[in-house]
């Protein structure tokens, strides 16, 4: 077992020297992909594996199964509270403090801040032991990518899903890891990063409304883990935002293909799709490492 | 006692009076004020003491206005005690320290501070020509306007594309002559080799930086440096080594923590790496992270500067 939310199961044939030197394996790697499926920004329900189209590196595969356990969520909820996220961090902290109590008594949180450097205030445990959120004051410099590099370097634990999800305003100041550096980690890790840029609440509709190009790199990130990147202002929003991410999150699809046609080694790109007309749209991991 | 007076034994209440940002505004025109009155009130026996008291006083002051970016009444402050330091007819070691407290903290104000930096360091240098120190503070301020992004204070970044311009090479290599600063310059030049693309001589400068010194910020950002150049060098297994030795050296920089754990978790080892997070995320160092304040150059000194000059006021 090693990559990411992907599981790869090999079911390893003995290996000749004359099979290693073939460019192409007819490998029987197992690779398990998650993957939620949205229509109008809801959750679908009700696929079969005959609805899902997944190409690796190109090549057509065949869904061989596909589940829809639902299993327990490991949250790490990650505050920015450096000095640019001082008109929206007080009420952010509130909302999010509400939002928590959505979660499921399986489920566990911990709670991550970042400004200078990279904070856990408390460690993963369950909602109901929780401690409840302080409140913070914003000040300093921003170490975005340090928290998004700690927050992707989870084990993930068995028979459970590591989910987690980011408020910040995007901006990095003072991070000691670049962002290339943490899309490696985004490539390999198991946990799916949500994203969320927060405006203030007396922000324009139109700050909200749109993607702007620098905030292109970080959805770009977050897609490679499976998860999304949503501009929000910092009030009841949040509470309906994070709901959201976690709903959808628990609504995800586990797929499952024998890897075949593709050579073994190196990063596989994936693609899923429905085969349906509907408009769907399909957050899945863009990709694993094989070999 | 007033509260100068307080300040110079340490008295708790002051010094919570004086880190107070919101109390620049007065402290500064109490001091610009009446600050020379007071300092030659007991007559000239203690006069170089009080003035010692009042220009410190006056330095810590202004520290407390980092982060809050009240910059003119702080800047005005400390105008007027580096000219009343200049007052002395011989220069003292502690009129040393606190210039060069003062400079740190204008470093620490990044672009904010950089024009009251360069004429900070002229007056530094006339007052103390053979300080070696002041030459590596031009270094800086070279490179600050090299190659920094202006706006966020973030060095040149290590895609290995920036052109260093050939001033801030020069000064970093003068600064390397003199055995004080010569760890530390090595160290700069290797990041900006490195983020110019010279892995090779980035290398080379990051070893001297990590075995010329036994300051551990700066061994560990020399090992630090090393891992990345090695890492832009394609080679993953000594650039861990790098980390590896980067977080020993200080294991409280959460850049050397981090970095560290990134290639534990690259090369399959994701248990030590989930826990040396959770570790750092716990202990580790914020602002005073030696990478961190790598774009303040000696504000990272202002712990042990501010400390020697309170020892020296009692």
């Amino acid at each position: 077992m090693k990559v990411l939310a992907l599981v790869i199961a090999l079911a390893l044939l003995a290996v000749s020297p004359a099979r290693q030197q073939q460019p192409f394996r007819t490998a029987t790697d197992v690779v398990i992909l998650e993957a939620a499926v949205l229509q109008n920004n809801t959750p679908v329900t009700g696929l079969t594996a005959r609805d899902f189209i997944v190409t690796d590196n190109g090549v057509r595969q065949t869904v061989e199964a596909v589940s829809a356990e639902a299993l327990p969520v490991d949250l790490s909820l990650i505050l920015d509270t450096s000095g640019s996220m001082t008109d929206t961090v007080e009420q952010l902290t509130e909302q999010l403090t509400v939002a928590t109590g959505h979660l499921r008594a399986d489920d566990h949180l911990r709670f991550l801040q970042f400004g200078w450097g990279v904070r856990e205030v408390f460690a993963m445990q369950p909602p109901a032991s929780r401690v409840s959120l302080d409140k913070f004051t914003a000040g300093g410099a921003t170490s975005f990518h340090d928290a998004l590099a700690a927050a992707l370097m989870r084990v993930r634990r068995p028979g459970r899903a590591e989910l987690a999800v980011v408020f910040t305003d995007a901006v990095d100041t003072s991070s000691a890891m670049t962002l290339e550096a943490t899309e490696e980690l985004a490539r390999r890790s198991d946990v799916l990063l949500h994203a969320f840029i927060v405006r203030p609440p007396e922000a324009v509709a139109i700050d909200v409304m749109i993607l702007r190009p620098d905030y292109r790199p970080l959805a770009d990130l977050v897609a490679l883990t499976g998860g999304g990147l949503e501009v929000m202002l910092a009030d009841k929003h949040v509470v309906t935002g994070l709901s959201r991410a976690i709903s959808e999150f628990r609504s995800r699809y586990s797929l499952r293909f024998t890897a075949t046609g593709v050579p073994r080694a190196g990063w596989h790109e994936l693609v899923v799709t429905i085969d349906r007309p509907g408009g769907f749209v399909v957050r899945a991991r863009r990709g694993y490492f094989g070999g | 006692m007033d509260a100068l007076e307080l300040y110079a034994l340490g008295d708790p209440a002051v010094i919570k009076m004086v880190a107070e940002p919101r109390a620049i505004g007065s402290i500064a025109a109490a001091l610009v004020k009446h600050g020379a009155a007071w300092i030659r009130a007991n007559g000239p026996s203690e006069t170089s003491h009080r003035r010692l008291v009042a220009v410190t006083f006056a330095l810590e002051a202004v520290r407390h206005v980092f982060e809050s970016l009240e910059g003119r009444p702080a800047w005005e402050m400390l105008r007027w005690a580096s000219g009343e330091l200049r007052q002395e007819s011989k220069p003292t070691d502690a009129e040393r320290v606190w210039r060069h407290g003062a400079i740190a903290i204008l470093q620490g104000f990044g672009a904010s501070g950089i024009d009251v930096v360069e004429s900070e360091l002229n007056v530094a240098t006339s007052r103390f020509p053979a300080e070696p120190r002041w030459l590596l503070i031009r270094a800086w301020r070279a490179e600050m306007d090299g190659t920094f992004n202006p706006k966020t204070i973030r060095p040149a970044p290590l895609d290995g594309t920036i052109e260093v311009p050939p001033g801030v090479i020069r000064a970093y290599e003068q600064a390397m002559r003199a055995p004080e600063t010569r760890a530390e310059a090595a160290t700069r030049l290797a990041y900006l080799r490195c983020a110019s693309g010279r892995v090779d001589l980035a290398i080379d400068l990051a070893t001297q930086g990590a075995t010329l010194t036994t300051e551990p910020d700066i061994r560990s950002l020399a090992h630090l440096i090393h891992g990345w150049a090695l890492t832009r060098g394609d080679r993953p297994a000594e650039a861990l080594a790098e980390f590896r030795a980067a977080h020993e050296s200080l294991p409280a920089s959460q850049s050397a923590a981090l970095w560290l754990a990134r290639s534990l978790f690259l090369n399959g080892e994701r248990a030590e790496a989930e826990a040396l997070v959770d570790e750092t995320m716990r202990t580790g160092l914020g602002e005073l992270d030696p990478f961190r304040l790598y774009p303040r150059g000696d504000f990272r000194l202002w712990p042990m500067l501010i400390a020697q000059l309170r020892r020296a006021i009692r």
